[in-house]
């Protein structure tokens, strides 16, 4: 009897829980189809990673990759809601393109996606910064802090960026 | 993955002058403390580059979409999860669910336009940009090279030398444009790529073929082919400083032009669509453009809506 568990490969792996992840996939988000893309973008990057979990730990480690990309989806949809409100307030002819919006949404969620993990504070004043383009001294006064900590809290963003990107 | 690795206190030193510039943006002792910074190592260079094409992401959205509350997590947490299921549902084409694998998509747009708005932007190796009407690019400067990608609409570029002579590449989804030492503009059109030489050479690339194209010259490629060359001529830029510079154009041309600036559609009565126009219009201010029109030509404006404007024979 050998003394580590055995390894197995992701086909196995494929075989034995693609239909139980798919399950689980379902009843978390209450939609079959979302559930099917989320388990195959799971073994996507399972099989990216280059890791194969020992037998014993195969559902606790594709649940954990599973659950990763959940929170994805929904910060997705949060997003894309977020967005698709403040189109309806634009009168009707300026409203962007089918493609622009696509693209729009894409930035959005990757712009979100390098500052998510920041203090709330340091995420805010980096936004109303970049997007709503205020100056430090405005934002200051949003967010109740000194203008030197809008500039420490802007520099601290930059550095999260960087990280998340490279 | 076989990017540079930089020290991280490079990172928040750059970081750090970044959020200093940004404070105070007409602080020229500042600015030149930074570049000398800059200037003290290749990797403060490229930190700061890396930092900046990261920054100018920020900028690429246009003014509706460009709105702290859109990511802000508190506000959107009184959502319902029902309301935002069946805003995906509505929305269809670009929800999720049709997209599968966007784990893996990089879709960056680095500066957009929104209809009748223009802009002229200075890249970090001091190429200068202008971006008409609708048009949307991403700016990827990595250490081997500079690409643009023209994404939708219109780009005037003037190129600057790069002191670290990297290649500079104008990509658009029929092919590349490489410019040398130039003044050249690129637009996007539906399957087809315009391209225009206003100052040096480009040479263009398509699957295919690979050809030069010298100042005042322009053509256009699909992926497929290059077609022949004509000659340009520098009136077209005429909307880098918010105007139409027309020289005997066709009415529908003019009508054409003149819509790509304004919401809604100008159209052109066939009886009237082979006259021609000489002069020079406002393109910040298309009504007034048509105004002129009207009062140079024995033409006159039908107005449906503001939206939805013909021109046509006087009756009077």
């Amino acid at each position: 009897m050998p003394t580590t568990a055995p390894s197995q490969s992701i086909e196995t792996l494929y075989q034995d829980h693609h239909s139980w992840l798919r399950g689980w996939l379902g009843k978390k988000l209450g939609c079959s189809h979302s559930a099917a893309d989320l388990a195959q973008d799971t073994y996507v990057r399972l099989l990216v990673s280059g890791h194969v979990p020992d037998v014993s730990q195969s559902r606790g480690h594709l649940t954990q990759i599973a659950k990763g990309l959940v929170i994805d989806l929904f910060r997705r949809r949060r997003i894309e809601t977020a967005y698709l409100d403040a189109l309806n307030a634009l009168p009707e002819p300026e409203t962007p393109s089918i493609e622009m919006r696509a693209l729009i949404i894409e930035t959005l969620i990757e712009i979100d996606t390098l500052l998510h993990k920041l203090p709330h504070k340091v995420r805010k004043a980096f936004l109303l910064c970049k997007l709503d383009g205020l100056s430090y001294y405005e934002i200051a006064s949003e967010l109740n802090v000194s203008v030197s900590s809008v500039e420490k809290y802007i520099a601290q963003a930059l550095v999260a960026c960087y990280e998340a990107k490279y | 993955m076989s990017q540079p690795v930089i020290d991280q206190r490079i990172i928040i030193q750059a970081s750090e002058w970044m959020a200093k510039l940004w404070a105070e943006p007409s602080d020229i002792e500042a600015q030149q403390a930074c570049e000398t910074w800059r200037a003290e190592h290749p990797d403060h260079e490229l930190a700061w580059q890396r930092l900046h094409t990261l920054a100018g992401k920020f900028n690429s959205l246009p003014a509706h979409a460009a709105q702290s509350n859109l990511l802000d997590i508190s506000a959107q947490q009184k959502r319902q999860t029902l309301k935002f299921l069946s805003v995906i549902a509505a929305a269809g084409g670009f929800a999720y669910g049709a997209s599968g694998s966007y784990l893996w998509q990089q879709t960056v747009s680095d500066y957009a336009t929104r209809i009748g708005e223009t802009r002229n932007l200075t890249l970090a190796d001091g190429t200068h940009i202008w971006l008409n009407t609708e048009t949307v690019v991403n700016v990827e400067f990595s250490a081997r090279e500079r690409r643009i990608i023209l994404k939708a609409g219109e780009l005037l570029i003037v190129t600057a030398q790069d002191t670290a002579q990297r290649p500079f590449i104008v990509q658009t989804q029929e092919g590349n444009v490489r410019p040398i030492g130039t003044r050249f503009s690129v637009r996007h059109l539906k399957g087809r790529s315009q391209v225009a030489v206003y100052e040096g050479a480009v040479e263009l690339q398509t699957n295919q073929q690979l050809q030069r194209l010298d100042a005042g010259q322009g053509t256009l490629f699909t992926r497929e082919q290059i077609l022949k060359s004509t000659p340009v001529d520098a009136k077209h830029l005429g909307w880098t400083q918010g105007f139409l510079v027309a020289e005997r154009m066709r009415l529908s041309d003019f009508a054409r032009e003149i819509s790509r600036y304004r919401h809604g559609t100008v159209v052109c009565d066939p009886d009237v669509a082979n006259l021609q126009i000489t002069g020079v219009f406002s393109l910040t201010d298309t009504d007034r453009a048509l105004a002129n029109l009207a009062q140079s030509l024995s033409v006159e404006l039908l107005y449906r809506t503001r939206f939805w404007v013909m021109i046509r024979a006087n009756k009077n």
